[in-house]
Parts: C-alpha cells; sequence; structure tokens
C-alpha cells in the first residue's frame, strides 16, 4: 500500500508540477533526473544533482556528480558547490582550493566568501577568515539583521571580540539602531567585562523599545551589577508600576517575578 | 525601499506657512501662495504606505514628480516632491497631519484631488478609532486577478473583494486596514505580476487604504534545485528569479513595498522590509518573514529575538500577526505534518515550533496564514507545538466548565475571554487561521495531502457551513476575513464571495 501510494506521488508529482506542488528532496533528485535524462550533455543538471546529493550526506554519489559536471563544461561553474560540498563532507583544504578557485572566476560573488571564511575558521587560519568576512560584507547589496549576527558570532569564534562588536556596530550603521544587533553586543560587552558599554548600548534602545517595562528591568538589572542600586531601584519601581497596568501574559509574570527578585535583592543589599 | 533611505525633501510646506513680502501699502496681511500649481498626471500604479496618525507615502508609477494633498478635495494646500525608488516608483511621504482626518490627494501637484484620490489617517496609538471600531480586511494567496492563473481563476479574486463589499454594505463600516497575507501576485510575483493582480485587482481600494503585505512562496519567484514556481528555499531575497534565463535579483515584492523597518508606524525598528509591525489605534499587527528569514537559522533568530522585544514594547489591546506559512494546516498538498520531509513547507514546522510559544507567552490574540487554499480556524490554543496527532483538547484548548470533551467555539455564547478561564486569568491563548482562498479555492486534497485528513486538522474546528458528514474542520470556497476590533471585543468573520458569513468568532476583554 505505502509502496503504491509512493509509486502514485512520484508519477503525479511529474505530471502536475505546474500546480504549484511542493515535493521534499527525493522528489527533488526525480525531477533532475528527468532532466539529466533529458539533456544528458548539460553541466547544470549534473551539478543540481550533485549539490541534493551532497545535502543529503550521499558525497560519493555528489562526487561523480561533479566529475561529470566538469567533463562537460567549464569547471569554474561547478566550483562553487564542489568546494561547499568539500566543506560538508570535512575536506576542509579541498574545499578552500574549490572555492578560492571560484573566487578567482567569480570576485564579485559574496557566497564564496562566506563559506571560504568558515572553512579558514576551522583551519585555523585566522586572518583569512577575517579578510573574507570583510569582503563577504562589502559585496553584500543590503545585508540582514541575522548576517550581521552570523558574522560576529564567527569572530567571536576567532576569538576576535573586538572585531565581533566592531560588525555589530557596522549592522547598527547601517540598518539603524535595530535591537537584534544592540543587544548581541551587549552580550559581547558583558563578557569582556564592560559592564559601562553593556549599560550605554542598553540605554540607546530606551526609545525603540518604547521604555517598556521589560528594558527597565533589564536595564536595573545591569544597574545592579554595577552597584548603583538606587537608579536600580527607581527602574525596577517603575517596571512594577508598568506592569500593573498590562495584561497578565505569561512573559509579564515573568517579568513581575523577576522585578519583585531583583527588589528584594535590592532592600536586602542596601540593609547590609 | 526603507524610509530611511528615502531623504525625502519636503519642496513646500503648509501654504499658509508662506506670506509674502508687504505690498508697498503698509497692509501687512499675508499672501497664501499655494504651491499646489501643477496638473493631475497619469500613473500606471498608485499605492498608499505607511499609513499612521500623522503621516503616510503616497507611491506611485508615472511621470509626476510630487503630490498634494489637502483636506478639502478642491483646495489642496500641502506639496511634497518626490523621490524616485528602486522599480521606477516616486514616493512622496507627507508628515504633520492630522490623526483621523480625511486627506485628499493629487500625483503630479494640482489644486483639486479626483474624487477616488483620499485617506484617512490612523487614530493616535493606543486610541480607539472614533466610531469605536477598527476594521481590517484579510485575504490570502490571493494573486490569481493576473494572466499567469487567468484561465483558471478569471474573476476569482475579484468575487471575493465584490463579497467583501456587500458585507460591509449591510452595515456601513468602511475598512480601515487592509492585509495581504503572501501569495499576493501569481506566479512569480513579478513587477507584471503585481501589476496585474494587485494594482489592476484592487485599484480602488488601494488609493484609499494603506495596504501592509507579508511574502509568500511566491513572492520569491521560481526555486534553484526546481526551477518552477514557488519553490525557493533561498533566505537571500536577491536570489529573486523569474524565469531560469534570469540573473538573481531582489525581490520585486520589496520594491513595490515601503515598510515601517525602522519603526515608523509604531513598532520597533526591525532592520529589514522582510518583518516589521505597525500600530492601527488600539491595534498592533505584525508582519513575519516565513518564507526568506525562515529559511536560514540565523535570520530566523534574528526575527525571533526582535519579536520577543516588539511584543514586550506593545501594549495595544489586541494583537495580530500575520505570516504566509500557517503552523497548523491540512490543506491541499501543504499538510503542516509533512514539513520534516518537504523542504519547500519546512516554514510551517519552524514557525510552529519557535514562533508559537511566543505567540502564547507575548499576548498575541489572533495569527493569521495563508498558503493552503482553504479556510480553516484552530480553537483557543495554547501550547501546542506539535503535530496534528499530538493534539489534546484537553492539553491544548479553552475548554467550557474545563471539560475536556466540550472544547469552546468561540461562536455565540462560546465566546473566548483574552484572559483564558482555563489557564486561571493569563493572556497565554491564541487563535490560528488560514485564509488561503481569497484568489482560488482547492477542490480537492492535491496528491500529498491524504483525503481522509484534508481539512480535518484536529486543532481545527468543525465547520457548520461544510456539508459532509462528518463536518470538515475547514472550507474549500473562494472568502477572505473580516476583523472588527473594539475596546472590548475583536470579532474575526470568514466572509465568502457573495458576502455571507461562514464563521464568526469572538475574544473578548
Amino acid at each position: 500500500m505505502l509502496v503504491a501510494r509512493a509509486v502514485l506521488l512520484c508519477s503525479c508529482l511529474l505530471a502536475t508540477m505546474a500546480t504549484h506542488a511542493h515535493p521534499g528532496p527525493h522528489d527533488q533528485l526525480a525531477h533532475v533526473d528527468r532532466i539529466i535524462a533529458e539533456q544528458p550533455d548539460e553541466q547544470s543538471g549534473y551539478i543540481k544533482r550533485a549539490a541534493i546529493h551532497s545535502e543529503a550526506g550521499e558525497f560519493e554519489l555528489a562526487d561523480a556528480d561533479f566529475n561529470r559536471a566538469e567533463a562537460l563544461g567549464p569547471a569554474a561553474q561547478v566550483a562553487l558547490e564542489r568546494g561547499i560540498h568539500f566543506y560538508r563532507s570535512g575536506e576542509p583544504e579541498r574545499a578552500i582550493e574549490y572555492l578560492s578557485r571560484y573566487i578567482k572566476q567569480f570576485p564579485q560573488d559574496p557566497s564564496a566568501y562566506e563559506y571560504r571564511a568558515r572553512v579558514a575558521r576551522d583551519l585555523g587560519d585566522r586572518q583569512q577568515a577575517v579578510a573574507d568576512l570583510r569582503t563577504y560584507f562589502s559585496l553584500q547589496e543590503q545585508p540582514n539583521p541575522g548576517n550581521y549576527l552570523a558574522a560576529s558570532d564567527m569572530f567571536t569564534q576567532l576569538q576576535e571580540p573586538a572585531q565581533a562588536l566592531a560588525m555589530l556596530d557596522e549592522g547598527l550603521e547601517t540598518l539603524g539602531l535595530i535591537p537584534q544587533l544592540q543587544r548581541r553586543a551587549i552580550t559581547l560587552e558583558l563578557a569582556q567585562n564592560n559592564l559601562g558599554g553593556a549599560i550605554a548600548r542598553l540605554e540607546t534602545l530606551r526609545t525603540p523599545l518604547h521604555e517598556s517595562a521589560a528594558w527597565k528591568l533589564e536595564m536595573a538589572e545591569l544597574l545592579a551589577q554595577g552597584n548603583r542600586s538606587d537608579e536600580a531601584a527607581a527602574l525596577v519601581e517603575a517596571a512594577l508600576t508598568q506592569l500593573s497596568h498590562l495584561r497578565p501574559t505569561p512573559a509579564n509574570i515573568e517579568l513581575q517575578q523577576r522585578a519583585v527578585e531583583l527588589q528584594g535583592r535590592l532592600l536586602t543589599a542596601t540593609d547590609l | 525601499m526603507r524610509t530611511s533611505r528615502l531623504s525625502l525633501i519636503v519642496a513646500a510646506a503648509l501654504a499658509g506657512t508662506l506670506t509674502a513680502c508687504s505690498n508697498g501699502n503698509d497692509n501687512n496681511n499675508a499672501i497664501v501662495v499655494n504651491p499646489c500649481t501643477g496638473s493631475e498626471l497619469a500613473t500606471t500604479r498608485v499605492l498608499l504606505q505607511q499609513l499612521t496618525a500623522s503621516g503616510i507615502i503616497i507611491k506611485w508609477r508615472g511621470e509626476a514628480t510630487g503630490a498634494c494633498v489637502g483636506t478639502a478635495q478642491d483646495k489642496l494646500n500641502m506639496y511634497v516632491e518626490a523621490t524616485a525608488t528602486d522599480g521606477d516608483h516616486q514616493e512622496a511621504l507627507f508628515t504633520g497631519l492630522e490623526p483621523q482626518t480625511t486627506y485628499y490627494y493629487s500625483i503630479g501637484g494640482a489644486d483639486t484631488a479626483p474624487a477616488d484620490q483620499h485617506f484617512t489617517t490612523a487614530p493616535v496609538s493606543g486610541s480607539l478609532p472614533d466610531d469605536g471600531n477598527t476594521r481590517i480586511w484579510l485575504i490570502g494567496d490571493s494573486g490569481t486577478g493576473g494572466d499567469d492563473e487567468r484561465e483558471d481563476h478569471e474573476g476569482e479574486a475579484a468575487a471575493v473583494a465584490a463579497g467583501m463589499q456587500t458585507f460591509i454594505e449591510k452595515d456601513g463600516e468602511d475598512l480601515d486596514v487592509f492585509l495581504m497575507l503572501g501569495d499576493n501576485a501569481y506566479d512569480v510575483g513579478s513587477d507584471m505580476n503585481y501589476q496585474q493582480a494587485v494594482f489592476e485587482t484592487y485599484p480602488q481600494l488601494l488609493k484609499t487604504l494603506a495596504l501592509w503585505p507579508t511574502i509568500g512562496n511566491h513572492e520569491m519567484g521560481i526555486g534553484l534545485t526546481i526551477p518552477a514556481a514557488g519553490l525557493g528555499t533561498s533566505a537571500d531575497p536577491y536570489s529573486y528569479r523569474a524565469t531560469t534565463a534570469d540573473a538573481p535579483s531582489k525581490a520585486p515584492y520589496l520594491d513595490i513595498f515601503t515598510l515601517p523597518a525602522a519603526g515608523e508606524a509604531g513598532g520597533v525598528p526591525s532592520g529589514t522590509e522582510q518583518y516589521y509591525s505597525f500600530d492601527y489605534g488600539n491595534v498592533h499587527i505584525v508582519s513575519l518573514d516565513s518564507q526568506l528569514s525562515a529559511r536560514d537559522d540565523d535570520q530566523r533568530d534574528a526575527m525571533r529575538s526582535w519579536l520577543m522585544d516588539d511584543l514586550s514594547s506593545n501594549e495595544a489591546d489586541w494583537t495580530i500577526v500575520i505570516f504566509h506559512h500557517p503552523p497548523y494546516s491540512k490543506g491541499s498538498n501543504h499538510d503542516s505534518d509533512f514539513a520534516d520531509t518537504r523542504t519547500f513547507d519546512l516554514p510551517q514546522k519552524d514557525m510552529r515550533e519557535e514562533f508559537v510559544p511566543v505567540f502564547d507567552s507575548y499576548g498575541v490574540d489572533l495569527v493569521f496564514g495563508g498558503h493552503s487554499h482553504s479556510y480553516e480556524r484552530s480553537y483557543y490554543l495554547h501550547d501546542h507545538t506539535g503535530t496534528s496527532d499530538t493534539f489534546s483538547t484537553a492539553e491544548h484548548a479553552e475548554l467550557i466548565d474545563n471539560d475536556p470533551d466540550r472544547p469552546a467555539s468561540g461562536r455565540d455564547n462560546e465566546t473566548y475571554a483574552q484572559l483564558s478561564p482555563t489557564s486561571g486569568g493569563v493572556d497565554d491563548r491564541v487563535v490560528y487561521s488560514v485564509a488561503g482562498n481569497s484568489g482560488k479555492a482547492d477542490k480537492d486534497a492535491g496528491f500529498l495531502t491524504a483525503p481522509e485528513v484534508w481539512l480535518r486538522h484536529a486543532a481545527h474546528i468543525e465547520q457548520p457551513a461544510d456539508n459532509e458528514t462528518p463536518k470538515k474542520r475547514g472550507l474549500n470556497v473562494l472568502g477572505s476575513v473580516i476583523v472588527d476590533a473594539s475596546a472590548n471585543s475583536l470579532v474575526a468573520s470568514f466572509i465568502d464571495d457573495k458576502g455571507e458569513v461562514l464563521d464568526r468568532y469572538t475574544i473578548t476583554r
């Protein structure tokens, strides 16, 4: 029954592609198989099938298709996907070789730089990784918040905290003052024991976050860490007042508990 | 194009602020010079964006390089020179407007507006409209009005719009907000698709209401691996291709719309037009990106982090979230239980597992999606992040008298309360709805969804208007949703293309 259904699904897939069905990886393979059968001397079909095999962890099948693709057309067209494939399959030196080959041919395509940065990082080549990350960003037309977070994380992994922060600041400069990046920067500042820097950064979010109760409590927690108890206590009080007017959502209930706990700690510290 | 990049130039402010020199008779009467001295010029598309209590962007395609607005149709007196933006558009940002005020506008600088060019500014954030109600129209997968789907769905999107008009004429309450749930322009979200399926399908609405959209899979052209429409899985908005012959480029969606990435409309700045939020009076509306941002772990994490900040900063009476891929659906070929094995529908699973807990925790009331070309809606849910076989009314639904055999329907005398009695007075429940039937309605289960489960998701409520026994938990008819938000109630009505209400539920506060 299951087999019959699978056969039915495959046959239906091909018949109804135009109706915007959404097949999975095996269906993708079936589709590419059909393309290759129709155009056996076309390089692009083998590259696509190799990429699908590689993503599925079927590295030998992927290599066979990559070899075939290289025999059918310009090797540079294969280099990016094959470089990524070698990165996936744990062959970093060969990944670097292929990604560099691609970059030489297509120096304006940012994607290869990002992968080569990852491989260089894994190989411990921090200088290359940092340089590639920089190039990657210089070529991005309009990076998204997540691009900056990913790059900043890579710098952190490379033990380059200043670069990690600089990457976030570059994002804040490009995309505007957005909490996704500033929050990560606050985390990095705290990891560097720069409480003042963290407080200054959180202060910049006061208006974008509409002075929310959550913002007040976070600021109070940082101020308390810096022994600025009076300011912290005032903010906790303000947060609790604000929360008393808001609906009891799970998030607000949790905030209230945190606020009461901090208030207690601040009182205890004052008593001592 | 983000507004912060527009650098719009205010060429002249209100005419009343401009006074002439003395006329030589020591008569110091001010001479008012109206900057609106041009002519109305032809456009091929007009779109209102970022409507707030104090401003608006008027956007068009045409030769005009400026626009005028005013509170009297024949005395327009505020001129703004437009900025040319990507996609051959012109944009004019007007600021300093009065809340809840009707303005007329001309494109080209005439001092008289065509009768059909007007808008009403929003109430101040947090306040109710003068009439006490915010009326929101939601359409999903509506983009069948163009050549690419005309043959199979001729007139269906227009019929849904006509059904909405029939409905609102009954009570005389106009629309305030217009939302699109993705797949706004079949087949590939190209500029031409948008021209036909959006601008030529809803021309009058677009001249009077701001449109707030979300990104569907058909906004991203064809897939890379399988070059068919709607099968893109890239997280990169610059990976758009309409045909296999095209080089990758920016998705037209991002040129056509000018969305509040910098928090211009009351939300927290997101830094991207792919997801954003805005306020309309006492309603906060969030548009998430389940197509692009959800495809990449870092992008998805960033969107989730932003969402938590946005909702933490929101104190509106009601919160509505829209995105394309529904976390719960048993639609034709779009069964949310299959996302593990179907790459292209993976966002259904990701949104359910990673975003539903945020909706539960941060006071979201309603979530709308499309993707499935049918209408489905859930019970008043809590903490349901699994597949449909893990759903239990006892654990996940609002109950009457705590009886798991009596999940509340939200209808008639079973209205939901924002502070859930089942949860002990906590605001932790959400209604999820699929409304992807505003341009076409599926006829059967398709070849991926099993016929016996089609439109029968356990978390969805049975639909009395269905004619099967037992009744399906969804409706495969054309239609759209109207939400009415007042101070004390949020009423969602599913309207068919004849204007009849086939499902209605209420949340009270």
